[in-house]
């Protein structure tokens, strides 16, 4: 398996994670989802334990390896097996949950150690039930959330995404690469 | 009790001192390892494992896994553990574990002929992932086997769009439309924006972000046209929605956006130089957003790096109309930053470290981006 080609897609619990793995991904993903048995139970009713897996192929020999963390923070111990090399983070935020900016704020430092290399695109889900903040209030938040941290894209793409709309999450993937070269569209 | 390997077979992990969430993480790690085959045992399987992981933090600690070693001394054993405990006889590998030196470490363990716990002493070490990970990096990008030929010429570039000062026209975004729309904008008051005969047209509401339009998108894009004379903006009356079957909603941003692109239209901002930098504060909003040509490129050109409108047609081989309509599109939005002596608060800001425009990508890897960016957009 090429490490370095790796998508890593995080948030909490309900964010839309799995979701667009499954937009993406050529084959089923494999999942470990399990029912809930604690306050997330509040939020859905089956939630990924370890981690979603998916596959998406650019030609028989390329493969590209879609992850998906688990929601939960007690989780964090196991990210790192997901984050060394790879193409770029994607962090899918749940603007329904109490405190969106604590989440911004977790799950950066979570991959503060991740994002020095690669960058990281911020998908808005469910602004269709809860539109504060938006995009540009999650941009105001960045330089205090971020003051201590070193980001390859100290500005990265901020956009309102809901998982289910493949244009959507194909915007915000297609955003991840082009932070990494705006040159690459020259070739298309 | 064997501790062959055999090549095509699975092998076989027994795990100590988890739980099952941990175990998952192992399984799952297993699944997505393709060089060889490991399988974790389940409680209950009374197969012989090839080699345990014990994590030595939970309840019971490194006695579970001196336990082991007495009752299978053949046993191949790897311990887990946050610290990196002095008198540890087994190789331990360090949490947070990764991918890249977990494998190393289970093949590491397989290799080695099982020792006593006298001769562990004296001959094994501790792995810590600072000094097994192979490093993914972008010469391993470049190293490692790909379709594409490591020195795979780019694929053709189109060709670069020539820009010619003397032939790039101007624009007042203050003017018609797009200037009364800036200014309901930014005094966030419900207003209406009738033509010279006194017909509403635009309904907006600024502090929503909403707007709705009377009139189709081609009538809007005429009007982008029109002088400011023929427009007005008043405060809404009765009716002025009326029985029109044609009330479009969409949010206000979305409709600046659109309108300053049309008023552009190939044309310059006239607030900005053709060699002085522009930048994103950040980037908008695309998903909801109407998209503009190479709007993402656009985006990710100019957050990463100051650049101006020259430079960043001939760095991006981009067509002049296009970047033209999308600085003002952006810049209807207040998302650029360039130097005006009207405006002194939004000078445009030098990046201390991060990515600069010099950066340069590997002809392999910017390869592999292009094919991935043409997978993905055809999706």
């Amino acid at each position: 398996m090429r490490e370095d080609n790796k998508i890593v897609f995080t948030g909490p619990v309900g964010a839309g994670k799995t979701t667009a793995i499954s937009v993406l991904s050529d084959t089923p993903i494999i999942s470990t989802d399990a029912q809930a048995s604690d306050m997330t139970l509040n939020r859905k009713g089956h939630t990924t334990v370890a981690m979603d897996y998916g596959i998406l192929k650019l030609d028989a020999q390329t493969k590209i390896h879609l992850y998906g963390t688990p929601g939960q923070e007690r989780f964090d111990f196991m990210w790192d097996i997901l984050t060394t090399g790879g193409l770029g983070l994607v962090l899918m935020l749940d603007n329904t949950r109490p405190n969106p900016k604590k989440d911004l704020h977790f799950f950066l430092h979570a991959f503060k150690d991740y994002i020095v290399n690669v960058p990281v695109v911020i998908g808005i889900s469910k602004t269709d039930v809860q539109n504060r903040p938006g995009p540009a209030d999650y941009a105001n938040m960045l330089p205090e959330v971020t003051a201590d941290l070193k980001m390859l894209n100290p500005i990265p793409p901020i956009f309102e995404i809901d998982g289910r709309k493949k244009e959507d999450i194909k915007n915000l993937v297609m955003a991840l690469l082009y932070s990494i070269d705006p040159g690459i569209g020259d070739i298309l | 009790m064997t501790n062959n390997t055999p090549d095509n077979a699975s092998i076989l992990v027994r795990s100590l001192g988890m739980d099952t969430r941990k175990e998952a993480v192992f399984r799952m790690a297993f699944k997505m390892h393709t060089r060889r085959q490991y399988q974790l045992l389940e409680s209950g399987d009374d197969r012989v494992a090839h080699l345990t992981i014990v994590d030595i933090d939970g309840p019971g600690g490194t006695e579970l896994a001196r336990n082991l070693h007495q009752s299978e001394p053949e046993q191949r054993i790897l311990v887990t553990s946050i610290a990196s405990p002095a008198d540890c006889i087994f190789p331990i590998l360090q949490k947070p574990v990764r991918m890249e030196t977990l494998f190393p470490a289970l093949e590491s363990l397989l290799l080695d002929t099982p020792r006593t716990a006298e001769k562990q002493d004296t001959n094994v070490k501790p792995i810590r992932p600072d000094i097994t990970v192979p490093v993914t990096s972008l010469h391993t990008q470049q190293a490692s086997p790909s379709p594409a030929p490591q020195n795979a010429p780019e694929a053709p570039s189109k060709p670069a769009p020539v820009l010619r000062p003397e032939e790039v026209q101007y624009f007042n975004p203050d003017e018609g439309l797009l200037g009364l729309l800036k200014i309901a904008h930014r005094d966030q008051s419900i207003s209406v924006i009738s033509d010279q005969n006194q017909r509403a047209i635009l309904r907006l509401d600024p502090s929503a972000d909403q707007a709705a339009a009377l009139i189709d998108d081609a009538q809007l894009q005429q009007l982008c046209h029109v002088s400011a004379g023929n427009l007005q903006m008043r405060a809404p009356r009765d009716g002025d929605s009326g029985e029109n079957s044609s009330l479009r909603h969409m949010s206000l941003q979305s409709l600046l956006w659109q309108v300053a692109a049309w008023t552009a239209n190939g044309r310059l901002n006239q607030k900005l130089q053709l060699n002085a930098p522009v930048q994103l504060k950040q980037w908008p909003n695309l998903t909801r957003l109407p998209m503009l040509p190479d709007a993402l490129r656009l985006a990710a050109f100019l957050a990463r790096s100051p650049a101006s409108p020259a430079l960043t047609v001939k760095m991006l081989r981009i067509e002049p109309r296009d970047l033209f309509n999308f600085l003002a599109a952006a810049d209807s939005l207040e998302l650029l930053r360039y130097n005006t002596p009207e405006n002194p608060g939004n000078i445009v800001r030098m990046p201390h470290d991060s990515a600069s425009l010099e950066t340069e990508i590997p002809a392999a890897k910017r390869s592999f981006l292009g094919r991935l960016l043409k997978r993905i957009a055809g999706i």
